[in-house]
């Protein structure tokens, strides 16, 4: 079996906002092996978001390709690629807001054809250090903290073996940062997944086994020295 | 299947604002489009009716009922007058003052009916039952046989009860039955629920009244049904005129089809106007359903994009929407048939008002009289709209779905992370 999980090779990707062309990336490629965590630091506006939605199959590199265990992901199924390989955390969580908790991990888990009973549910949020009675609660009124759990517990169902996450500490105070990547990272650990943050923050760097920069004037990753 | 219903139900009841919000376009939507086939119906169904009816209205001056029943040579029309009179005369001579009542019931599930308010003159005969002075406190009725409420036979000894105009409620009980052809239907037994088609499963309708303190307005009415006989009957009555006329009787029939697109053509102008604005009502409505529907996806891009994202397929995503589609569509039939029901009696009401003035205007023009008899036909109208409607509302419903995938097509067209970043 091969070591690298997950390529980006050689990619390109501009945007365009109307007035100005700007490179986000030129020939930027990059390597993942399994079952490490991997963070990718880099400003605000570099492009890291960007970065994670090509490499969930979200968008598409103007040039290069992303290859998943060797096979270019365009060759496999998206909706195949998203529900059964590869998971994301999102930002600003993407928790479908008129369902409650227990209903948004349900749908996530019924999707990839998943049992699940509410207490299996409820043994999941217990392990991300949620209260059982937030399970039908709207996500509206959960803080942030509390969301980015259920958003991990959502991430973490099924098989997926890669576990992308955008600035997961983002909106959270430094002792919740704290715990949420500790979370992450046993989680990660023990189900042998391959967690790929991005983050603008050196405290999520300190926890990362490797860690990259995004370099603006390359357009690409450079180890941090 | 079982999850995306689950998952359709959440969205559809969780997300309860916008839910409402479609649901009051689409019952606007499908009420609009109800009327405005009640409008498009009723013209047709008047005309036909029109086509049917005949009517001899006389000014009875000197004419007793003996008298101009033996002036009419239409065998059928004399049996069934002559029917009814004996009925009547043997109920007479047993009882001081008794009433009878033959209008089916069956219609209304109800113990309380309303009279008919026709002038309540015709009560002078003492025959039948209208709005009146009933004086006595031990009222009696006589009904016609085999008279169901609801399911329920009506028993000697029942208890009926009916409201005047005035609200005064008389209760009768019955004293018994009796019978006579059932081809007929006596106009002069007064009574109607609401509902009565008058026309059904009769070859003719029958009124008569004598206005003792009025002989001048005093009538005879007579309908026809059915477009077989009608000619032999005309053909009778014509030839009974002269003598009628002795008594100062005055006859007039719809007698051609030039009349009959004469009379139409009087309706069209009345109805075109509520189905000119029926129509536009109905084109700003399925602009407002189109853009409501490109509004409601749009505002759900970012929920759509989640879904991609867990790993959802578009068709997958489609037949939720759909299956969500179908929910609102069921709860929107559900509320607009009992509302439908209600404004269709009032768009009936619209519709008798403005066909009255139509009347009075043919009159003028044609020099034939018409009485309100086609109106009729128009409560038929509201026993078979709904099983009518059907296929209005499937054709709705597919509207519906046309705008949601033309909606959805716009969705495909984004990419995925623009409707992330929604
Ligand atoms: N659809 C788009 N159109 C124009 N500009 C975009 C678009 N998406 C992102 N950008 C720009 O690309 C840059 C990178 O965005 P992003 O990947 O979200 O950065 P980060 O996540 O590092 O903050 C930003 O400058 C942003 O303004
Ligand atoms: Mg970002």
């Amino acid at each position: 079996m091969m070591k690298e999980i997950l390529q980006a090779f050689n990619i390109a990707y501009r945007v365009n906002d109307g007035k100005n062309v700007k490179v986000l990336f030129e020939n930027c490629s990059l390597s993942f092996d399994a079952g490490k965590f991997y963070c990718l630091l880099g400003e605000s506006g570099s492009g890291k978001t960007t970065f994670l939605h090509l490499l969930a199959g979200l968008d598409k590199p103007d040039k290069g390709h992303i290859l998943y265990r060797g096979k270019d992901i365009q060759e496999i199924e998206r909706n195949n690629y998203l529900r059964d390989h590869v998971s994301i955390i999102f930002q600003d969580y993407n928790l479908i807001p008129y369902m409650n908790v227990y209903q948004n991990i349900a749908a996530a888990m019924a999707i990839k054809k998943l049992p699940y009973t509410k207490e299996s549910i409820a043994e999941m949020l217990k392990k991300v250090k949620l209260d059982t009675d937030i399970m039908f609660k709207r996500i509206n009124l959960l803080s942030g903290g509390e969301k980015q759990r259920v958003a991990i517990v959502r991430a973490l169902v099924g098989n997926n073996d890669i576990i992308l996450a955008d600035e997961p500490t983002g909106n959270l105070d430094s002792d919740t940062a704290k715990e949420i990547i500790a979370l992450l990272k046993t989680a990660v650990y023990k189900q042998h997944k391959t967690l790929i943050v991005v983050s603008h923050s050196e405290l999520v760097a300190e926890s990362g086994d490797v860690v990259y920069i995004l370099d603006q004037k390359i357009k690409g990753f450079v180890p941090k020295s | 299947m079982k999850r995306s219903f689950i998952e359709a139900v959440i969205a559809v009841f969780n997300r309860a604002k916008n839910s409402l919000a479609l649901l009051a376009v689409m019952v606007l939507a499908l009420l609009t489009i109800s009327l405005f086939y009640l409008f498009m119906s009723s013209k047709d169904l008047i005309a036909d009716n029109i086509r049917h009816e005949l009517l001899i209205e006389g000014k009875i001056n000197s004419l007793s009922e003996d008298n101009y029943l033996a002036k009419l040579k239409n065998e059928d029309i004399q049996a069934y007058i002559a029917d009814i009179q004996n009925i009547y005369k043997s109920l007479d001579e047993k009882y001081d003052t008794a009433y009878t009542m033959s209008m089916e019931l069956n219609a209304e599930n109800s113990e309380v009916f309303k009279l008919w308010a026709l002038d309540s003159a015709m009560n002078a005969s003492g025959y039948s039952l209208g709005e009146s002075d009933y004086s006595e406190d031990n009222l009696k009725i006589f009904v016609k046989e085999g008279l169901n409420i609801g399911n329920q036979e009506l028993k000697k000894g029942d208890k009926l009860s009916f409201f005047q105009n005035n609200g005064e409620r008389l209760d009768f009980s019955i004293a018994g039955f009796f019978s006579y052809d059932e081809r007929y239907s006596a106009l002069g037994d007064n009574l109607y629920p609401d509902d009565v088609d008058l026309f059904a499963d009769k070859e003719v309708l029958y009124a008569y009244g004598t206005y003792e303190d009025n002989l001048e307005m005093s009538n005879l009415y007579i309908y026809l049904k059915g477009s077989d006989n009608k000619e032999a009957i005309i053909k009778d009555v014509e030839g009974s005129l002269a003598a009628l006329q002795e008594y100062d009787i005055e006859a007039s029939f719809i007698i051609d089809e030039s009349h009959v697109r004469a009379i139409e053509e009087n309706i069209a102008g009345i109805g075109n106007l509520y189905l000119i604005f029926a129509f536009m009502m109905l084109i700003l409505i399925s602009i407002l359903l189109l853009a409501f529907n490109l509004y409601d996806l749009r505002k759900r891009f970012r929920e759509m994009g989640i879904f991609i994202a867990l790993g959802n397929t578009k068709s997958e995503l489609f037949l939720r929407l759909v299956i969500e589609k179908t929910i609102l569509l069921l709860l929107a039939f559900i509320v607009v048939i009992p509302l439908f029901n209600i404004l269709a009696r009032q768009a009936d009401i619209l519709i008798l008002d403005s066909l009255s003035s139509a009347y009075l205007q043919m009159q003028k023009t044609l020099d034939v009289s018409i009485m309100n008899m086609s109106l009729a036909g128009l409560s038929s109208l509201r026993s078979t709209e709904i099983k009518d409607l059907i296929f209005i509302y499937l054709s709705f419903a597919f509207m519906n779905y046309f705008y949601l995938a033309l909606s959805y097509l716009g969705l495909c067209r984004q990419k995925t992370v623009s409707l992330l970043k929604d």
